[in-house]
């Protein structure tokens, strides 16, 4: 069920004029890019779907679609995790 | 590293398929167990998770449906299982990791750099009494302590810097190139007395009442200076005296009595061309040595030998190479007079050199070789001029009150 609208503006002013980080007064998630081999990415909530060409990823407001090819998931902890291949695509569903 | 410490610990590849595989990866990641090297193929995924974790993973597996079949395993703990079979091995690795990590602990080679006064002979000695040598706990080596010793004992060293490495310690030193003569300081006032007998040449008093002047003869125990000095009234009767630390030049020609004898007849080292090699290994004191020793009567030992390392710095306490046995005898030789006159000749320019060393000047030789049977003397006198006067501390003074200035 979505959030009223009016619940969510109040959250991004204050969020905006405090300051805050937006991954942890949002649960937005981080991800982080090095090339195009490497992806990371912390404050997701799980995994979707894993094969080698696709990893879906659940987040906090969206979900994160990383298309490539050879993917394989190097780690994957409750905090974070880092996909190797070589990335194509980063998609927000 | 992490893979060092995975390593370590011990890790299985694991094989999951199941209807919602995915789920069984989310409950993993929420539960803390740490997977690595998720790939994924033919409907199924394939992955590393520790040991530990493996053995929790049976709850997620049931409530998934998951079937997990195990591919793999990998890391020290199931090479352990292995290594069971070979505990000499096993043993044998451990006691070696062990000795190189205990003879490590020690010091095995000192070494002096830029050698000068200081040899390495003097300084291993000199270590040797601040309990520092071969075969030293490195910990207990207190660095700094050794440094200010050597300073303190080594009045020519003006800068010194040791440094452990591996298992040697290099000891850096600086020494003073300009010998700078200590005299230490005294103010008890003294007299100055002439320590051998002649005529004055020249006498320049800083403090004290000179006792002589130049062309007179003095003999050993004169006071050349005396610390004594009269104060007098204005009618010329001494009012007191004051004690002075007398210091002046006084320079005195002397004669120097030359005497040496040497004998004809003399026995030198004459080695026999036998000798005997072997090899030479020695393990800190216990030395093994590949042949006998042989039974010469004399001879003398040339070791020509290698400290055995690990890598550059890690020396360890063990010595290699070879030994030689040389024989020799004492054979009876004579010195022709002219080679005995060179020999005598030489060892009285060595004396006059080093009385000029001191400071003497020799003003004229007179010394003669004779021959006296199977010995040649050398004999004669030398007139030198040379600086004199010792100090004698005057203990009797002979006013009470008297003032003593420098």
């Amino acid at each position: 069920m979505r959030k009223p609208k009016l619940f969510e503006d109040a959250k991004n002013h204050i969020t905006d004029t405090l300051k805050l980080p937006k991954d942890l007064a949002k649960g937005e998630a981080l991800i982080g890019l090095t090339g195009r081999e490497e992806v990371y990415i912390e404050n997701y909530k799980g995994i979707l779907e894993c094969t080698s060409e696709a990893v879906m990823i659940a987040t906090g407001r969206c979900r994160v679609r990383i298309v490539g090819k050879n993917l394989k998931v190097s780690y994957y902890t409750n905090d974070e995790m880092k996909v190797e291949g070589i990335l194509s695509q980063i998609l927000f569903l | 590293m992490v893979k060092f410490i995975r390593l370590f610990r011990g890790y299985v590849r694991i094989r999951i398929a199941g209807p919602v595989p995915q789920r069984f990866l989310n409950l993993c990641s929420v539960h803390d167990i740490s997977l690595w090297n998720i790939v994924a193929g033919d409907g199924a995924y394939e992955m590393n998770v520790s040991v530990a974790d493996f053995f929790r993973l049976k709850p997620m597996a049931i409530k998934t449906k998951t079937k997990v079949v195990l591919l793999e395993k990998r890391g020290l703990p199931f090479h352990m299982q292995k290594w069971k079979k070979r505990k000499v091995f096993i043993g044998g690795f451990l006691f070696c990791v062990l000795g190189i990590y205990l003879v490590s602990m020690f010091l095995w080679d000192i070494r002096l750099v830029n050698e000068g006064r200081l040899t390495q002979e003097m300084l291993l000695s000199f270590l040797q009494d601040q309990g520092v040598g071969y075969g030293s706990l490195k910990r207990e080596v207190d660095i700094d302590r050794v440094e200010k010793a050597l300073r303190d004992e080594y009045p020519f060293i003006i800068w010194t810097s040791c440094k452990m490495e591996g298992t040697r310690l290099f000891v850096y030193v600086k020494e003073n190139e300009q010998s700078v003569e200590e005299r230490p300081v005294q103010n008890e006032p003294c007299n100055l007395l002439a320590t051998v007998s002649g005529n004055v040449v020249s006498i320049i008093t800083r403090n004290g009442v000179p006792k002589v002047k130049p062309g007179d003869e003095v003999k050993k125990g004169d006071v050349l200076v005396g610390g004594e000095v009269p104060v007098y009234n204005d009618d010329e009767t001494i009012k007191e005296y004051m004690y002075v630390r007398s210091d002046a030049d006084v320079r005195l020609e002397t004669e120097l009595k030359y005497h040496k004898t040497l004998k004809l007849d003399y026995q030198k080292k004459v080695y026999t061309g036998q000798e005997k090699a072997a090899y030479y290994v020695r393990v800190y004191k216990n030395s093994f040595s590949s042949a006998k020793i042989p039974d010469y009567e004399q001879y003398d030992i040339v070791t020509d030998l290698k400290q055995g390392k690990l890598l550059n710095d890690f020396y360890l306490p063990i010595y290699y190479g070879k030994i030689k046995y040389q024989e020799y005898r004492y054979d009876d030789f004579v010195y022709t007079q002219s080679e005995g006159e060179a020999l005598l000749n030489y060892e009285f320019e060595k004396f006059c050199e080093t009385l000029q060393q001191k400071g003497v000047q020799i003003v004229e030789k007179n010394v003669k070789i004779e021959k006296n049977g199977r010995t040649l003397r050398a004999r004669g006198k030398i007139l030198v001029e040379m600086s004199d006067g010792e100090p004698e501390i005057i203990s009797e003074m002979k006013q009470t009150g008297e003032k003593n200035i420098e």
